[in-house]
């Protein structure tokens, strides 16, 4: 959990329904206003998690959009309004619109997936799988074990070797190869030496004579039912004023947009609401506990 | 009922007459505590898995095992798992899971638990085992001890009657392991939980157990109460005795006048002969099993001689014993008698993290063998490595044989300058077979051909283990093979890293002698390690390491004798008598002494 995110203290099927209604918003409604709101919203919120280090990661981002936007119409030769051509080739308008929109996307999706990280910890991810595909969850979590006990194990095996002279960093090339290759091989034979007392250590606690069940600690309370109830308005509103053509655009040949009457701007407001919802999560406790410590 | 009973289990591994397990009969009572022990090799983990199908190894079998009076084959996997705990060697390994919660539930999980139980049974086991403070921490964070803990307490976790443990502390520090046995300890008094347990420290589980098996070469050749089977061992003049916990060993010492493990001429099973009088010691006096008891014996026995001037003269000529030392250890040394300077070193593994080594300073004298002791994570394991010039100090200088490691181009330091035995043998052992292992030093040994592996063998005692695959070692044997391809390299000086760590006693004299023999051909050994019992009785100077650099450096009669917790099973309980005596021997000879 970080610091300042109370999101995170939903129950993990929540907060992983509105990451993924969240990303895909960002990926398939490409209407500029959609997406100026879209990034909004999700730099809001990874900055209501990250605090004063997120302005690192938004700068970082607006330097590569701001390239994504101006190359592509490099690559891209569509639409007509040609404002200046290179090496022959025309630069245009709606190849610049084109980009932004891509740009958009791309560090909206970024924004969210930086957010996703910080709350759906490796935990809450396989219980939440571990209920439907109890193998896939147990398989997941022992890899994750394993990565980094292999990246420990290395690090013993060369420095063990390198202190009686087998070094993987100095000698010739071919004596670097065989030292190297000696390394892979020793990491090889006692994976499957603790894999072994692994497989056995499982067995002796019942691994596979039943149904397995998986034990959780998250409790799916009414704060998780209003929080559910509200995300789920939001999304049917904003699908009818989807559906309605409200999202609708065009790039090439020409930019066109979708209807500018109340559908358009109900689907915006519902959409916008419903990716504040994290956010207005986080910053409502933040202020509730600011004012319950200055009552102290 | 008894709660197992084996009954003539006979073994053999597919493909090989030798008998693993001859003949084994052992019945285990409901919440009793018993202890197998014997060197490495003869049996005790394979007898120990029969106790469970799942692990039962596959092979040539006979005799049967029943659990509860069924056989075990016929108690289903389900029961089995819920009911036969079994804790095994490696913390490591045994963990399934990535965090701590995980893997308290994991039994639970896969006997299909419902939420309600498995909650109420993994919060009980948090609670009764202390471990809610890291309920939540990934389990890779852990140290070896708490890992170890972990996985008794998941094992708790599922309820079961009787628990079985592997060696479960050989790859524990002193005081990790202490704490560990204590634990099996209160399961096995608070709730009455079966405890079948097989381990070479004897000094906590002698106290503990009920009944102590002693086994060699597949058979049971002792099964009795503790103080009844030390009688039995030392009848025999089996060299188990060496193995015993320190006040048997001093007590039979000073009791039979042939010394320890000299007597051979009762059998097993025969009835102890009362008649050894040596030494004004009453024969009718019962073995002191703990160092409490035998601080109560030995004033009852010697406590009266205390005035008597002998007693002075026996502990100053225990004082002038240090030899082989030109100087006094810390006196200042001449910068061509140090194998090893470390002068104003500090030290930290990223820009971000605390320091590990502050302000170290430390020489060693060419020739000895030095052994720094001191607790867990002080930073011992990295001051060998910057010794070694594996890590480089942000400050101050380190010098190997008066040249700076910063001089050494390429590791070539590690080409006939130094070498470090790792803590983990294995991780040198890369290849198929001991030969190829040392085949592969061959690279370092200019027209070094079958004769330099030999050479490197016969020091260290593996000949016979040459054509063995690695892994198929005993701990006390890979630490030897290991040893072995690092001497291939010629080096003036050693580094050890726990030399002694998972190895029985009998093993740990064979690796003693060699570090002797290496010495005496002039080459300098550093190591560190937990084990005070070695270090007192090989090391020629022993500093103490505390917090980052180290706290004081003497000999070890002068370091021993000065601390009073951090020191020998022998000098605590010996001191109020003989202040000076920190090992089994130097007790014994003193004891002997007041009453020549």
């Amino acid at each position: 959990m970080r610091k300042g995110d109370n999101f995170c203290t939903f129950h993990p099927a929540v907060t992983l329904g509105f990451f993924v209604i969240a990303i895909a918003l960002a990926v398939l409604v490409r209407r500029p206003a959609f997406v100026a709101y879209g990034v909004a919203m999700a730099a809001l919120y990874y900055l209501s998690v990250h605090g004063r280090a997120g302005f690192k990661m938004i700068a970082g981002l607006a330097v590569l959009s701001a390239v994504v936007t101006l190359v592509n119409p490099l690559v891209n030769v569509m639409g007509v309004t040609e404002l200046f051509s290179v090496f022959g080739r025309p630069y245009t308008v709606e190849a610049v619109y084109y980009g932004a929109s891509i740009a958009g996307m791309l560090a909206c999706a970024l924004l969210w997936f930086g957010g996703y990280n910080a709350v759906m910890t490796t935990d809450r991810f396989t219980y939440l799988f571990g209920a439907v595909v109890p193998a896939f969850s147990l398989v997941l979590t022992m890899v994750l074990r394993l990565v980094p006990n292999y990246q420990r194990k290395i690090k013993e095996l060369s420095t063990a070797r390198a202190c009686v002279g087998m070094s993987t960093a100095s000698g010739t090339r071919s004596e670097r190869a065989a030292h190297g290759t000696a390394l892979v091989s020793a990491l090889a034979s006692w994976a499957l030496e603790n894999g072994v007392v692994t497989a056995d250590s499982m067995r002796s606690r019942g691994y596979g004579t039943g149904k397995r069940t998986s034990f959780a600690h998250y409790r799916f309370t009414a704060r998780d039912g209003v929080f559910t109830v509200a995300m789920l308005v939001l999304l049917l509103l904003t699908i009818v004023a989807l559906a309605l053509g409200a999202g609708w655009v065009d790039f090439v040949p020409t930019f066109r947009e979708g209807r500018t009457d109340f559908v358009f701007f109900a689907g915006l407001a519902a959409s916008a609401a419903l990716l504040a919802l994290p956010t207005y999560v986080n910053v409502k406790e933040a202020i509730s506990w600011r004012i319950s410590t200055s009552s102290i | 009922m008894a709660h197992f009973d084996i009954e003539h289990l006979t073994f053999s591994y597919p493909g090989s007459s030798v008998r693993v397990l001859d003949d084994v009969c052992l019945s285990a009572e409901r919440g009793s505590y018993v202890t197998i022990c014997g060197k490495s090799g003869c049996g005790k983990t394979t007898l120990l898995r029969h106790l469970k199908s799942v692990l039962t190894p596959h092979g040539e079998r006979s005799g049967e095992v029943r659990f509860d009076g069924m056989l075990l084959d016929e108690v289903s996997q389900r029961d089995q798992s819920a009911q036969i705990g079994f804790v095994m060697q490696n913390p490591d390994s045994q963990v399934v899971t990535d965090k701590v919660w995980h893997e308290l539930a994991f039994g639970l999980e896969s006997l299909g638990c419902d939420q309600r139980t498995m909650r109420l049974r993994v919060a009980e086991m948090a609670s009764y085992f202390g471990i809610q403070g890291w309920f939540h921490k990934d389990v890779r964070d852990l140290s070896g001890g708490q890992k170890q803990l972990l996985n008794l307490a998941s094992i708790m976790a599922m309820q079961p009657s009787v628990l079985i443990l592997d060696e479960p502390t050989s790859q524990l520090d002193p005081i990790a392991a202490a704490d560990f046995l204590n634990t099996v300890r209160k399961i096995n008094l608070e709730l009455g939980t079966t405890v079948i347990l097989t381990e070479h420290r004897l000094e906590e589980v002698f106290t503990a157990a009920d009944r102590v098996v002693v086994m060699e070469a597949g058979r049971i050749i002792a099964d009795a109460d503790p103080v009844s089977v030390g009688e039995q061992l030392r009848a025999s003049g089996n060299d188990m005795v060496a193995a015993l916990p320190a006040p048997m060993r001093i007590f039979y010492g000073v009791t039979s006048p042939a010394g320890v493990g000299m007597t051979r001429e009762a059998a097993p099973g025969d009835v102890i002969s009362h008649g050894i009088s040596s030494g004004g010691v009453s024969t009718s006096e019962r073995c002191p099993l703990n160092v409490r008891e035998g601080r109560a014996w030995l004033t009852r026995a010697y406590g009266g001689a205390r005035q008597k001037p002998m007693i002075q003269t026996t502990g100053a000529k225990l004082t002038d014993e240090t030899q082989g030392m030109s100087q006094a250890p810390g006196a200042k040394l001449n910068r061509e008698e140090r194998a090893i300077e470390i002068k104003d070193v500090w030290f930290r593994y990223a820009r971000d993290l605390p320091d590990v080594i502050c302000d170290l300073n430390i020489d060693i004298a060419i020739g000895t063998m030095h052994a720094i002791v001191g607790g867990n994570g002080t930073g011992k394991s990295t001051m060998l490595k910057i010794a070694c010039g594996a890590e480089n100090p942000y400050r101050g200088t380190v010098r190997l044989l008066g040249k700076k490691t910063k001089d050494f181009k390429n590791g070539e330091q590690f080409r006939g300058t130094i070498a470090m035995l790792p803590q983990d043998p294995a991780n040198l052992l890369v290849k198929k077979t001991v030969r190829e292992d040392l085949s592969e030093m061959l690279q370092f040994i200019p027209g070094g051909g079958e004769d330099a592996i030999m050479e490197a063998a016969q020091t260290t005692g593996v000949t016979h283990l040459l054509d063995e695959h690695p892994y198929d070692l005993s701990g006390g044997e890979q630490q030897r093979a290991a040893l072995a391809k690092v001497l291939m390299t010629h080096p003036k000086i050693l580094l050890l890293d726990e030399p002694t760590k998972g190895i029985d006693s009998f093993f740990k004299a064979r690796l003693a002698n060699v570090f002797s023999e290496l010495k005496t051909n002039g080459m300098t050994i550093v190591m560190v390690s937990h084990d005070i019992e070695f270090c007192a009785s090989h090391a020629d100077v022993v500093s103490m390491f505390f917090d980052g650099s180290i706290v004081t450096t003497n000999t070890p009669r002068g370091f021993f004798s000065a601390n009073s917790f951090y020191t020998t099973a022998a000098n605590r309980m010996s001191r109020h008598l003989f202040p000076q005596a920190i090992t089994d021997e130097d007790v014994i000879k003193s004891c002997k002494s007041i009453t020549r």
